[in-house]
């Protein structure tokens, strides 16, 4: 059997007071896959990203990553956290840049240069080029959220880690930043593999490959693998009539309607889901 | 970095702003001059009447009249020297503040660096915490003595004591700032693998500027409260050896108008040091 790229190998995490959150978790992702955890607030899925991330560990079992244990970050892993978390005294070309500075430590003229490009480049994918002077306190949710994308695009990770990346922005600014997220990462080949937490079925049957539905916690562990059976590129519309479109959706909405091991979860009817976000985008 | 400029909206706010506007803002800028020059007045006027019934009530005491003569003859001539005993006004002022300013850069020196080294390492503040604590409510002549000792010079050890008494609240405050940083730029740096020392350079120090500056702001406020008192026992020149002095001469309306002077000093200091405040704020962004 071939070693999987990405595993996470009978994960659990316990905190201090005695809470289980998850409970012998196991999965495995393959290089180049794009594989989005979802579940309801609170079932852990943001943990495991930050395991994956290595800001977390667990408590028994293992992440691994090409066979190797994930102990701390590394710079083979990129992250865009919940909440853009950019640094307000930087413009949005140095929060980029210090990140890039950061990962490629050369200090040499052309490994400037080449860093500056690689800034450059990525700002101008995601429109911010003209905006690259200004601070996150004058851009709208969407323009923040769009530096912290580039910022983790362009320190060229080999796994790109998205917590809720778009939670907090309006719906139509939401499916914008998907479509930019896709155009990313077709342009950046080295970035091949992504791994998403998100609670928007939509967002997740649009961008991924696989789906793992999470049971809720406590004691969350992974209810199914769903995979996507819509061949890429994919586009919004089109997809819509895709007929396996409505039936993984169907399905991931019984699993997630499903009852878990602590409650019953109310999901409510299709027309309401997802809502709109109550935050203001651009 | 690019803390020290202005935003980009900020300077374009100014530079386009329409005529009808401007004349409005012109008004709202004298209306609000009117009205801060006639709270000023007020003010004067309140205080003016207290110190005159405080005169009539303890005869000793000079009223606001004959200080302000007093005043006005000191700084109408703040710069002459007639041997040691008799300088100006202004010689006074600035042999102080040259003080204050060697104690409290000293003091920001030695300040700074510990506070980050206390906001950063849990232990450090544990083991410094409690010596700060016992040190910080010490009375600032209390170190006199010790200054004496130490640097066999009266001047030195006003020195001395303004630098350890504008040392607490810069340590601080600067802990403060340095402890305050939010989870989430302490993952960026992680996830994207800042070393240690652009972690200080972009997150620690922006971070906590707002709260040094105002730590520092403090300390000033401490050094010139420290100085008058220090020079009253050190001697020699300053504003507080020229009150201790005029005392002697039992010549209250000259420390009546050093305490005006002192005052006034005292504001100026301070809003040097707001105006540096709001040029180091910055928007935090949830």
């Amino acid at each position: 059997m071939a070693m999987p790229y990405l595993a996470l190998n009978g994960v659990s995490k316990s905190f201090k007071g005695g809470y289980t959150a998850l409970a012998g978790v196991d999965l495995e992702i393959d290089r180049g896959e794009f594989v989005t955890l979802i579940g309801h607030s609170g079932c852990g899925k943001s943990t495991l990203l930050r395991m994956i991330a290595g800001l977390d560990g667990p408590t028994s079992g293992s992440v691994e990553l090409e066979g190797r244990p994930i102990s701390r970050p590394g710079a083979d892993r990129g992250m865009v956290f919940q909440g853009h978390s950019l640094l307000p005294w930087l413009s949005v070309y140095a929060n980029v840049y210090e990140a890039v500075d950061a990962v490629f430590p050369g200090r040499r003229a052309p490994e400037k240069q080449e860093k500056r490009e690689r800034v450059e480049r990525v700002l101008r994918v995601v429109g911010l080029w003209d905006h690259r002077d200004k601070k996150p306190g004058e851009l709208s949710g969407g323009m923040r959220q769009r530096t912290a994308v580039a910022r983790a695009f362009a320190v060229v990770p080999r796994v790109l880690l998205l917590d809720e990346p778009f939670g907090a922005i309006d719906a139509l600014t939401r499916s914008g930043l998907q479509d930019e997220l896709l155009s990313l990462w077709n342009f950046d080949q080295e970035t091949e593999t992504v791994v998403m937490v998100t609670h928007d079925i939509d967002e997740a049957v649009y961008l991924s490959d696989r789906v793992a539905v999470m049971t809720n916690g406590p004691r969350a562990t992974i209810r199914e693998v769903v995979t996507v059976p819509i061949p890429r590129p994919r586009e919004r519309r089109s997809m819509l009539h895709h007929p396996e479109y409505a039936s993984t959706r169907e399905h991931l909405l019984d699993l997630l309607a499903a009852p878990g091991r602590a409650e019953v979860a109310e999901v409510p009817p299709y027309p309401l889901w997802p809502t709109p976000s109550p935050y203001s985008g651009d | 970095m690019t803390l020290l400029t202005r935003t980009a909206g900020q300077a374009r706010r100014t530079a386009f702003r329409p005529p009808a506007r401007s004349l409005r803002s012109l008004r709202a800028a004298l209306a609000s001059a009117l009205g801060g020059s006639a709270s000023l007045l007020g003010a004067a006027l309140i205080l003016g009447l207290v110190w005159a019934a405080a005169a009539l009530y303890q005869e000793d005491l000079p009223g606001p009249l004959a200080t302000m003569g007093t005043f006005w003859r000191l700084v109408s001539d703040p710069f002459y020297d007639n041997g040691p005993n008799d300088k100006g006004i202004g010689f006074q002022l600035m042999a102080s503040l040259v003080r204050v300013f060697k104690g409290f850069l000293l003091a920001s020196l030695v300040a700074i660096p510990l506070g980050i080294l206390l906001g950063v390492s849990p232990l450090f503040r544990r083991v410094f915490d409690p010596i700060v604590q016992v040190l910080r409510p010490v009375s600032p002549l209390a170190w006199f003595p010790i200054g004496l000792v130490a640097l066999q010079s009266a001047p030195n050890a006003a020195i001395f004591v303004v630098f350890i008494c504008s040392l607490w609240p810069t340590v601080i405050n600067t802990a403060m700032g340095v402890s305050s940083i939010p989870e989430s730029h302490k993952q960026v740096a992680r996830v994207f693998q800042f070393d240690r020392w652009k972690y200080l350079t972009r997150i620690v120090l922006p971070h906590s500027l707002p709260y040094i500056v105002t730590g520092l702001r403090l300390s000033m406020g401490i050094a010139w409260l420290v100085i008058v008192a220090a020079e009253m026992l050190s001697g020699g020149t300053g504003i507080g050896f020229y009150v201790w002095d005029s005392w002697n001469a039992l010549n209250l309306e000259q420390v009546l108008s050093a305490i005006l002077l002192i005052g006034i000093v005292g504001l100026a200091l301070d809003r040097l040091f707001a105006f540096a405040a709001s040029r180091f704020s910055y928007t935090e962004v949830a």
